[in-house]
């Protein structure tokens, strides 16, 4: 089902619900909210507003990547996300290994796609509609609208972990990013002979 | 008139071929890909060109020509393109996006000096590419096996038919004689090199920093085609995203 959104009818209201949300869900952490459309798009929303903040202030590349990576890190569910790029392999590997993977990815990742944000100086996203996944989650479906350019279709992928809205899949023009990281992790792990621990050093090192 | 049968005629039977082996929409992570051995030999050629011939192309256009005359080349080569997108677009049934790109066309050829500029892309024009593979695809045409061309890159058998089709059904090129046809191939070219300079980080990320170029090309070209022909993500086909939480 589509709940289409009427982008000007959202800013004020949606964001300090969403904001009152995370509050409450911080301050209770056992309380679960329960993923819906509206808890979804409120969720993006505020990450949206935090990725103009950093796209368009003009800061150096260098603190651009640390916001980015605090953007990652507190909306995303970087294990899972980690993990899913891995794949099966992950499974034989010890707590301590993980979680010195998850760590390396949370960096590798942030500044791979954070040296790309200075291109979109500029830009607006803005949401325009979502889907009820069921358990899967919520898909929300937005469009990045550049001055000069043509726009193009962003899809944030948002799952429900421990009763809060978290990132799982960023989809662009329809090339999924978990989709393009587990082809590079498990390219990765393969020239590495499977070895977690090289590929974390790797990552680290990228 | 007897070139007019035989370009339909033919045309009608290539649909009717490939409409046998039609098959439904593929999950975003399909790769059906039986001649991999053989691509992945083609990848690593264009891999070589590129580096050894388009990237070094490249950055002497870069340097030699211009910006301002740089983006005429890459304007005119994309206005050169839309009549046949604009037929596409109705095949598909996309009327909206038929219409735009009609007058995109119409401004920029005018007001635009022969595509040398784009005043349409100010008006919020902008260029929506499609081509006949993807015609194909909304008819519920099969994509086919992942294909690597040479000197061209990522396909699917259905796209190189489409591309085949394209060239021969483009509107353009038809009613241009003979020299001027040839300029266009030489813009063409241009274009090519111009917008491998346009896109140096992008493609610079994918065919040089990818751990397994061949396979990042090949899940990117998917689901970007599969997007630009079914535009919406299938819930039943999207994975368990807890499935690896171990």
């Amino acid at each position: 089902m589509h709940s289409i959104i009427n982008p000007p009818a959202l800013p004020r209201r949606a964001v300090l619900a969403g904001i009152g949300g995370l509050m409450l869900s911080t301050a209770i952490p056992t309380f679960a909210l329960g993923l819906t459309e509206g808890s979804a798009v409120n969720f993006i929303q505020k990450v949206v507003t935090d990725v103009h903040k950093i796209i368009n202030t003009g800061k150096p590349e260098t603190q651009m990547l640390v916001d980015f990576e605090a953007i990652f890190r507190d909306y995303g569910e970087v294990p899972i996300i980690a993990k899913t790029a891995l794949g099966a392999p992950g499974r034989s590997a010890s707590s301590s290994q993980l979680s010195a993977y998850i760590r390396a990815f949370q960096g590798y990742l942030s500044r791979k796609y954070g040296r790309q944000f200075r291109k979109f100086a500029g830009a607006k996203i803005v949401v325009v509609s979502s889907r009820d996944a069921g358990t899967k989650g919520v898909l929300v479906k937005s469009q990045v609208v550049r001055p000069s350019d043509s726009d193009f279709d962003l899809e944030w992928w948002v799952i429900e972990v421990n009763g809060r809205p978290k990132m799982f899949d960023l989809i662009i023009e329809g090339i999924s990013l978990i989709s393009s990281e587990r082809t590079e992790i498990s390219a990765l792990l393969e020239s590495l002979g499977g070895d977690i621990d090289k590929l974390t050093a790797k990552l680290n090192a990228t | 008139m007897f070139m007019f049968i035989f370009r339909t005629g033919g045309l009608l039977m290539l649909l009717s071929f490939v409409a046998a082996c039609a098959s439904g929409p593929v999950p975003a992570d399909h790769i059906y890909d039986p001649f991999e051995e053989t691509n992945r030999q083609i990848h690593e050629f264009n891999k070589t060109v590129d580096a050894v011939a388009l990237a070094p192309a490249a950055e002497a256009y870069g340097a030699a020509v211009p910006e301002d005359l740089r983006n005429m080349v890459d304007n005119s080569a994309n206005n050169l393109a839309l009549p046949g997108q604009a037929v596409n677009h109705v095949l598909q049934g996309e009327i909206a996006d038929a219409l735009q790109t009609t007058a995109r066309f119409a401004l920029n050829s005018t007001l635009g000096i022969a595509g040398l500029f784009d005043p349409a892309s100010e008006a919020g024009l902008f260029e929506i590419p499609t081509n006949f593979g993807e015609t194909l695809g909304v008819y519920g045409v099969a994509e086919g096996p992942y294909l690597e061309l040479p000197l061209i890159g990522g396909s699917t058998l259905r796209d190189t038919v489409g591309m085949a089709v394209d060239f021969a059904i483009d509107p353009l090129r038809k009613n241009i004689p003979s020299p001027e046809r040839e300029y266009l191939f030489l813009l063409k070219g241009l274009d090519l090199v111009g917008d491998r300079l346009a896109y140096s980080d992008l493609v610079n990320v994918l065919l040089y920093e990818s751990s397994d170029s061949y396979a990042s090309q090949r899940i990117s070209y998917l689901q970007n085609m599969r997007h630009n022909i079914e535009t919406e993500l299938v819930i039943e086909d999207l994975e368990d995203p807890f499935a690896f939480d171990y």
